[in-house]
């Protein structure tokens, strides 16, 4: 079985790079992720005041990407937290699979639990792999130090997720040094971006994101990897011109550019080379931008 | 009669116009609320026009307007990139119908002026208006079944959309019948006879009707008996001499001959005395002027509105300032030709399968809010269900993206949020990460704003935390309502409270978040659902599922907070049903 692409809604408004790097990463490691279907959201954003809908919306998506015989790989941390919940709920509860259903059955849309949801990262660790990865490198980004922003939505629960990183999650930092970068202890690691209360409770938010950049500092850190629209967001969102925070880069951008790709093809814009290349640093890329 | 009828919805046509016009002047495209910060006047708008247009002269604007006028007004280019069945559909209609406005409508004044050679009755003219008509039909039919094979795909047509396809129908269709009514009507070759052939002899008179009547359609009456090669020769040659100048054969018409010919002569001599020509011709006739009356008032102002928002959009950008914003977001409104695709593609059509309110697909957002625009102010029903419409609204853009007519309408739902938001009057369900959009935009979210949706579901804390209050233990503690959230099981070890990054952040739990995660616990353990609930804690909980991971007892701490949440929701009025059977989020 295949994968398809799965944006959501924030990638293709609002970082569209992400979007372009991701797809020229996997298209130079020979991954086709076909077209997307007329996926809707995945009902994240409606899980705090309506369940229903947010489990109606999972479901959808599930089983258009089942309908057409593929797996589901996503962009966002978010989408991919709220796949497994929904999973996990629909596969525990037959009941319920049966309401969706009746309602899914419409379109002509059934849920019966056979597409796989995948993230990004976890893909290129353990689909793609490490050694393809480190033989595809030709621009190593030696000297950057970087830290890793996990996603709690990708670790958490552990037994939904399934990411089957016994204790301490290393898939994040594997894929960093596999492109030369040096993946930074910090503290506070594996906390929350902040981002989920950004606007519910912003200065609450913004504390939490400052605190996790201040932390990546400390430790020498000048970029923030991220493989999460509302991470990356939130944290781009926070860092201001001409403060020391690191600067967040989705991680198919650092890929992509030491797998010698054009910032063109990995849609970096102009105005965002320039500050990749002062955190890239002394990183040989910085030539090539 | 038929001139006053015409004067008559050439005036309906220009008041209207002039009406619509300038509405792009005066009008603002958000109306839940007066508050909407920013607004601009008449005079500024009409001002930012002036700069716009003496812009023209200068490079080569002019130039690029003609270019954009060309691309996306007559080749349509956007449709053709979006959508290959609705570019087809919409050229048939568009080539048909323009080109029966003007070789056939405007035959005076354009086709007589410019094509010295016009005869309504020779080729290739004759030809061309049935070949027109047939487009306008086929294109027709083509949206019809579109309507219907895509309404289960969730796209929704009102009476306007509909009554739009039919009254084209009708024009084209009265047109087809009048053509058929004259080519079998034996009055109307008479007349024809008498006014061009001038013959005076009956044996030519009646050569010529054999010839018509074996070739051309005619319905003859009475009964002539066997053919007579003779008498058809000598109708040929009559009708050479006389006719054939100004006349091709009716079977180019072929739409027309086809229907004269099919019915018999029985009922096209009967139709013939009962006078169809001139009941259809009426038909016809007021149709079309209906048609150009209504323009102005319906969804066929698109032909307008549409391709001048495109043009604008392509030749002026994001550029020219709040002003030329206003105009473009006013004009926006107008360029939507209820095609339905946005809603096709909208990312929170789940939402609308489950509470039915339609306000939340965009295409029926637009609609809703032109028609209201410039109206007072939304109260009760209407403003419940437009608010819930504009927060149900992911940001994702989808709907921008597939608009054939380039319409923004993510920067208008932005800017609906914004205006609701700024008054205080935001949705509940902007508790969420639906908010996260706007947090996005310039300036952020200023969370105070959002204080009066926030004690709506968490504001009877206050008095349950009263520290005098005395809880009876096993009082309405119910057993098995969060069981399938193992809360039985937590023995208070405070775990939970210790991982959150949140209670670890705020400098005074207690007064920020009235319970820590073990309390809520707690509070559910000993029957105090409402105190759960209204605990700001639920409301600042990141998600982060750091206390569930952790929990040396399996209790799903995070996803008994959603619940708690959900159910405030729910309690507090919001996502009740209405008596008419949908949800709506309205707390009142």
């Amino acid at each position: 079985m295949g994968y398809q692409l799965f944006s959501g809604c924030t990638i293709p408004s609002r970082l569209g790079g992400y979007r372009d790097s991701t797809l020229a990463v996997l298209e130079a490691f020979g991954v086709d992720v076909g077209s997307e279907s007329k996926f809707n959201c995945c009902g994240y954003p409606l899980r705090n005041t309506d369940r229903e809908i947010y489990l109606l919306s999972s479901a959808r998506n599930l089983a258009l990407a089942e309908k057409s015989g593929s797996d589901i790989l996503v962009m966002c941390k978010c989408c991919f937290g709220s796949f497994k919940h929904a999973q996990n709920a629909l596969n525990q509860d037959l009941q319920l699979r049966d309401e969706v259903n009746a309602i899914l059955s419409r379109e002509g849309l059934e849920y019966r639990g056979v597409a796989r949801v995948t993230h990004i990262l976890s893909f290129l660790r353990h689909e793609v792999g490490l050694e393809a990865i480190r033989q595809r490198v030709v621009r190593p980004l030696a000297g950057v130090k970087a830290g890793a922003q996990y996603g709690c939505h990708m670790l958490r629960p552990s037994h939904i997720n399934e990411l089957n990183d016994a204790g301490v999650p290393e898939f994040f930092d594997l894929l960093l040094s596999a492109i030369g970068v040096e993946s930074l202890d910090y503290k506070r690691k594996f906390d929350c971006c902040g981002a989920p209360l950004n606007g519910i409770n912003s200065v609450l938010s913004k504390k939490m994101t400052l605190r996790k950049l201040e932390a990546i500092r400390e430790m020498g850190g000048s970029l923030v990897a991220t493989g999460c629209p509302y991470c990356h967001l939130q944290f781009a969102g926070a860092v201001e011109e001409g403060d020391a925070l690191p600067r967040p880069v989705v991680y198919p951008q650092l890929l992509g550019l030491a797998m010698g790709l054009s910032p063109e093809s990995l849609g970096i814009e102009a105005a965002d080379a320039e500050t990749l290349a002062i955190a890239l640093d002394g990183a040989d890329v910085r030539q090539s931008m | 009669m038929d001139t006053l009828i015409l004067y008559l919805s050439v005036g309906l046509f220009t008041v209207g116009f002039v009406y619509r016009v300038s509405t792009w002047f005066t009008r603002d495209a958000w109306y839940l609320s007066r508050v909407g910060a920013g607004r601009v006047g008449p005079w500024a708008r009409l001002q930012a026009l002036g700069r716009g247009v003496s812009g023209f002269w200068k490079g080569h604007l002019l130039l690029k307007v003609i270019w954009e006028c060309l691309k996306q007004g007559v080749i349509q280019v956007r449709l053709l990139e979006k959508n290959r069945f609705r570019w087809s559909m919409h050229m048939l209609i568009f080539i048909g119908f323009l080109g029966l406005t003007l070789m056939h409508g405007f035959e005076q004044i354009i086709s007589e002026r410019f094509f010295p050679d016009y005869y309504s009755t020779l080729n290739p003219y004759f030809f061309l208006r049935d070949l027109f008509g047939l487009f306008v039909l086929a294109g027709l039919a083509m949206a019809v079944g579109r309507r219907l094979v895509m309404r289960r795909k969730g796209l929704l047509s009102n009476g306007m959309d509909y009554g739009a396809i039919a009254v084209l129908a009708v024009i084209v269709l009265s047109g087809i019948f009048l053509e058929a009514a004259k080519i079998s009507s034996h009055t109307e070759f008479m007349d024809m006879v008498d006014e061009y052939a001038m013959l005076d002899d009956e044996e030519e008179i009646e050569a010529l009707e054999a010839y018509w009547e074996r070739d051309f359609g005619l319905a003859v009456p009475g009964e002539r008996g066997a053919e007579d090669p003779d008498l058809l020769e000598m109708g040929q040659e009559i009708h050479e001499e006389s006719c054939m100048s100004c006349h091709s054969n009716p079977r180019w018409a072929m739409t027309g001959y086809l229907l004269a010919t099919s019915v018999g002569d029985e009922t096209a001599l009967h139709f013939d005395r009962a006078g169809a020509v001139t009941f259809f011709w009426w038909t016809h006739y007021l149709s079309c002027f209906l048609f150009l009356a209504w323009i102005p008032y319906g969804k066929m102002f698109h032909m307008f509105s549409t391709p001048l928002s495109l043009v604008v959009n392509a030749v002026a950008g994001k550029n020219g300032g709040a002003e030329a914003l206003s105009i473009r977001r006013s004009l926006a409104l107008d360029a939507c030709t209820r095609c339905g695709t946005c809603s096709q593609y909208c990312s929170v059509q789940p939402a609308y399968t489950l509470i039915q309110n339609p306000l939340i697909l965009p295409s029926e957002k637009i609609t809703f809010f032109k028609s209201r625009a410039g109206q007072k102010e939304l109260s009760g029903d209407d403003f419940a269900r437009a608010r819930q419409g504009v927060t149900l609204c992911t940001d994702c853009g989808n709907c921008s993206r597939v608009c054939p007519s380039g319409i923004d309408l993510r920067s208008l739902w932005q800017h609906m949020k914004g205006d609701l938001l700024q008054s205080g009057k935001s949705d509940a369900m902007f508790l969420s990460p639906l908010s996260f959009g706007s947090c996005m935009e310039e300036g952020g979210v200023d969370s105070e704003l959002l204080v009066p949706a926030k004690e709506k579901l968490a504001g009877r804390f206050d008095e349950l935390s009263d520290s005098q209050r005395v809880i009876h233990i096993g009082e309405g503690a119910s057993e098995n309502e969060f069981s399938s959230f193992h809360v039985e099981a937590c023995f208070q070890c405070g775990g939970c409270s210790s991982v959150c990054p949140v209670a670890d952040t705020v400098d005074d739990p207690q007064e920020s978040l009235g319970l820590l995660p073990h309390q809520v616990i707690q509070a559910l353990k000993l029957g105090e659902v409402e105190m759960a609930e209204g605990a700001p804690m639920i409301w600042n909980c990141l998600t982060c599922y750091l206390c569930q991971e952790y929990c040396p007892q399996g209790v799903l701490v995070t996803d008994l907070f959603y619940e708690l949440k959900n159910r405030a929701y729910r309690r507090t009025g919001e996502g009740q049903r209405l008596a008419s059977g949908h949800r709506i989020g309205s707390g009142r």
